[in-house]
């Protein structure tokens, strides 16, 4: 849980020279928009509400953010509580957040995700670590399918303890150019390899949370900035820090500041107006 | 000190301040019993002024940053502390990678 505190010790101290420079290289009159948030419990002991989270977006002006279930510790099977928990944070502030649902493939998921498309969720969080799945499981081959069908878009985790991400998934891109899917953690441990892979397939984004300056550089080196957003996946990560290791990144790359906005908002805003 | 040797100096004291780093974030991301340890790691490689003094500027900025970072820690506050570390972490990477390009 954030407190006032916290929030104050994001941004002053030895981080205010960076907020500083944060601040100023955002672009007049860009509404950041954060593609990868948490709202919940996890296992792990970590939590957010949506009040926390909300009072984190304000003391940085982000505008919207994606939120979707942690891991959490008294998911039922069908994660239907979670998503519920999702769901109500985001009917008490629906120009804040928007609402992504999380399934587990190993169990029966057709009648959460069908209660979830029904409901209104906008999109789809899957993690293969956390739920101990490949993305070429025939279940998940399956899920994706399905959320094509439904022109649902998909935020896989694709960051930290991920060892397998880009050989196991073309097939399911290749097949389904329609599917709108954002690379959690833009692929760090094959992001170039990633880059060379989706290049052509433009309904492919790259979010950025927590991922290394060093591996963002080298994304931004390696893909047009179109198809890059931004994220902080709150509360693993903070807005600040997050939105400095993209900016500092693209910065280095040479990626020119009429792209910022794009990676910054627009780019995930085309498919959340 | 001849150029090309300048900058091998300079990158090699960087990049072995920036395993420290690796070091010190994977310990707190894992939890590790010895991440205050591995922090200390990480200040003491950040002593003392840099070869030639040309990336003094930037250690004084990661000194303050780590030595708050592992103080929000040890006060329980990891995800402040993280953030610091993380930030410490890219300002050093992205100077690196400048330095390599001349």
């Amino acid at each position: 849980m954030q407190t006032a505190r916290d929030i104050e010790a994001l941004t002053g101290g030895a981080m205010a020279s960076v907020w500083s420079w944060v601040k100023e290289k955002i672009p007049a009159g860009v509404e950041v928009f954060d593609a990868h948030a948490h709202i919940g419990a996890d296992v792990d002991g970590r939590a957010m509400t949506a009040d926390g989270m909300r009072s984190l977006m304000d003391a940085a002006d982000v505008r919207k953010s994606i939120v979707f279930p942690l891991n959490d510790p008294n998911a039922r099977d069908d994660y239907s509580g979670p998503n519920d928990v999702v769901w109500n944070a985001y009917e008490e502030y629906p120009l804040s957040f928007v609402p992504f649902f999380r399934l587990n493939p190993h169990l029966d998921y057709d009648t959460e995700f069908g209660r979830c498309v029904e409901r209104g969720f906008m999109g789809l969080k899957l993690h293969p670590v956390s739920q101990e799945f490949e993305l070429d499981d025939s279940r998940v081959v399956r899920l994706l399918a399905m959320a094509a069908e439904a022109d649902l878009p998909v935020l896989i985790h694709a960051g930290f303890a991920m060892q397998r991400i880009v050989e196991p998934l073309l097939p399911t891109v290749e097949a389904h150019p329609e599917l709108r899917l954002i690379l959690g953690h833009a692929a760090m441990v094959e992001v170039l390899e990633a880059t060379r892979a989706f290049e052509d397939h433009l309904n492919v984004l790259f979010e950025t949370s927590v991922v290394q300056a060093k591996d963002l550089y080298e994304l931004c080196c390696s893909l047009d900035p179109s198809r890059i957003c931004f994220g902080s996946d709150i509360p693993y990560g903070d807005l600040p820090s997050t939105l400095h290791s993209i900016l500092a990144a693209a910065d280095a790359a040479g990626v020119p500041d009429e792209a910022l906005p794009g990676i910054l908002s627009e780019n995930i805003r085309r498919w959340f107006p | 000190m001849k150029a090309g040797v300048d900058a091998a100096i300079r990158t090699a004291h960087l990049v072995r301040i920036d395993s420290y780093m690796d070091f010190a974030i994977l310990a707190m991301w894992t939890a590790s019993p010895r991440v205050d340890v591995m922090l200390g790691m990480v200040d003491a490689s950040l002593r003392g002024g840099s070869p030639g003094g040309k990336d003094d500027d930037l250690l004084e900025k990661l000194r303050a940053l780590v030595k708050e970072g592992r103080e929000y820690l040890a006060e329980g506050d990891f995800f402040v502390a993280m953030g610091r570390m993380r930030t410490a972490h890219d300002l050093l990477s992205l100077h690196v990678i400048r330095l390599s390009d001349g």
